[in-house]
């Protein structure tokens, strides 16, 4: 990613040579001293809950959930990709993929994402090109939604949060809006491209 | 809305556990292993936190941070969402770990239960890094070109921030 490497370097650039201009030099580097035990503390205080989700996630997986879900998701899914047969490997992985992300499993989404687009990408009827099932499976994945967002519930849990958890209903309507307008996007795109 | 929300961690534990007793998975020690790389995913990610709050600390404390939010303060005003908030919006499509460190930064200063820590939170985890994404699953299967891809994911993800923000105004008066 060369954007963020740009955005680093402006925001240190850009921050010492305002720093100079208003002789915030010293405080400057203190800060970023600072931050580097703040780093620390910080990772160190959610890495607990991180790691006691990830045990409950592997318990999930090893239980065959990830499946369940899947078998769950199926009927809601078939009418998002009417071209795909029913019991195509491409539905096949993009069930499991996003069930994966759905119970929040970041380290086997991203290869179950890339093993449904290789299916999906087997299917496409002009390879190397966006195909309408490609832009369907994509929206859905940006639109990121997951039942429990660990993450971020970690980080309001270690900022001191009484509820840390009150987010989480907020974050899934959030969620399913982008998607609804990620899908609506592509279908309406879709549309006036076939009616030119 | 907050009772369904309080729920959902304990629901969650409870139903996996019933369910991997219920298929005969041996749940203490499943919870062990998964729990040990859990906690090796979570060292990992040190290097990009020293990396986003290093960067923060030095735009912020410098009043470059400030300066930013001056200029941009126009947009916020006509948005109607406060300043601070407008960075964390034009982050997230780009960085995952730069979310999550200015959405950890905020929560701190402005305390997470605030009206602005409920909304970058729920900012944050409101949808998934477009950039990102697109870049690695579609370089996967070497696409190059990604069409309407990227306006549809940067639509998605402002329908995001806005729903975030109005539903952050209305939780913390309701």
């Amino acid at each position: 990613m060369s954007t963020i490497n740009k955005i680093w370097f402006v925001l240190f650039f850009f921050g010492y040579l305002v720093a100079g201009a208003t002789g915030r030099v010293e405080a400057t580097t203190l800060a970023l001293i600072a931050s580097m035990e703040e780093s620390v503390k910080f990772t160190l205080g959610i890495i607990g809950f991180l790691a006691f989700w990830s045990g409950l996630l592997r318990i999930a997986e090893a239980a065959g959930l990830t499946r369940k879900l899947a078998r769950m998701l199926h009927p809601v899914l078939r009418h998002l990709f009417p071209r795909l047969p029913c019991d195509s490997p491409a539905v096949g992985a993009i069930t499991l993929s996003l069930a994966a992300n759905l119970l929040g499993l970041s380290h086997a989404a991203t290869p179950l994402g890339i093993k449904a687009m290789q299916e999906l990408e087997k299917v496409n009827s002009i390879p190397g090109q966006v195909s309408d099932e490609i832009a369907v499976y994509l929206a859905l994945i940006l639109g990121g939604i997951s039942l429990v967002p660990s993450t971020i519930i970690a980080i309001r849990a270690q900022a001191g949060s009484v509820q840390p958890s009150a987010v989480i209903l907020p974050i899934l309507i959030t969620a399913i809006a982008g998607t609804s307008v990620a899908l609506l996007t592509h279908f309406t795109i879709k549309k006036t491209r076939k009616g030119e | 809305m907050n009772a369904l929300s309080v729920w959902a961690i304990p629901l969650f534990i409870l139903v996996v556990l019933a369910y991997g007793e219920y298929k005969g998975v041996k749940v203490y020690e499943t919870f062990i292993q998964g729990a040990g790389e859990g906690l090796k995913t979570g060292l990992q990610l040190l290097p990009y936190f020293l990396a986003i709050f290093g960067a923060l600390a030095v735009f912020k404390t410098s009043g470059a941070l400030g300066f930013f939010c001056q200029i941009t303060a126009p947009l916020a005003n006509l948005l109607r969402i406060p300043e601070e908030i407008l960075p964390l919006g034009l982050i997230k499509p780009l960085s995952g770990s730069g979310t999550i460190g200015l959405m950890a930064d905020l929560t701190q200063k402005h305390g997470p239960d605030s009206g602005l820590g409920l909304m970058a939170s729920i900012i944050a985890g409101g949808s998934e890094t477009t950039f990102y994404v697109l870049s690695v699953y579609l370089g996967a299967v070497g696409i190059t070109r990604p069409k309407h891809l990227i306006g549809m994911g940067l639509l998605g993800d402002l329908a995001a921030f806005f729903v975030a923000v109005f539903i952050a105004r209305w939780f913390q008066t309701g």
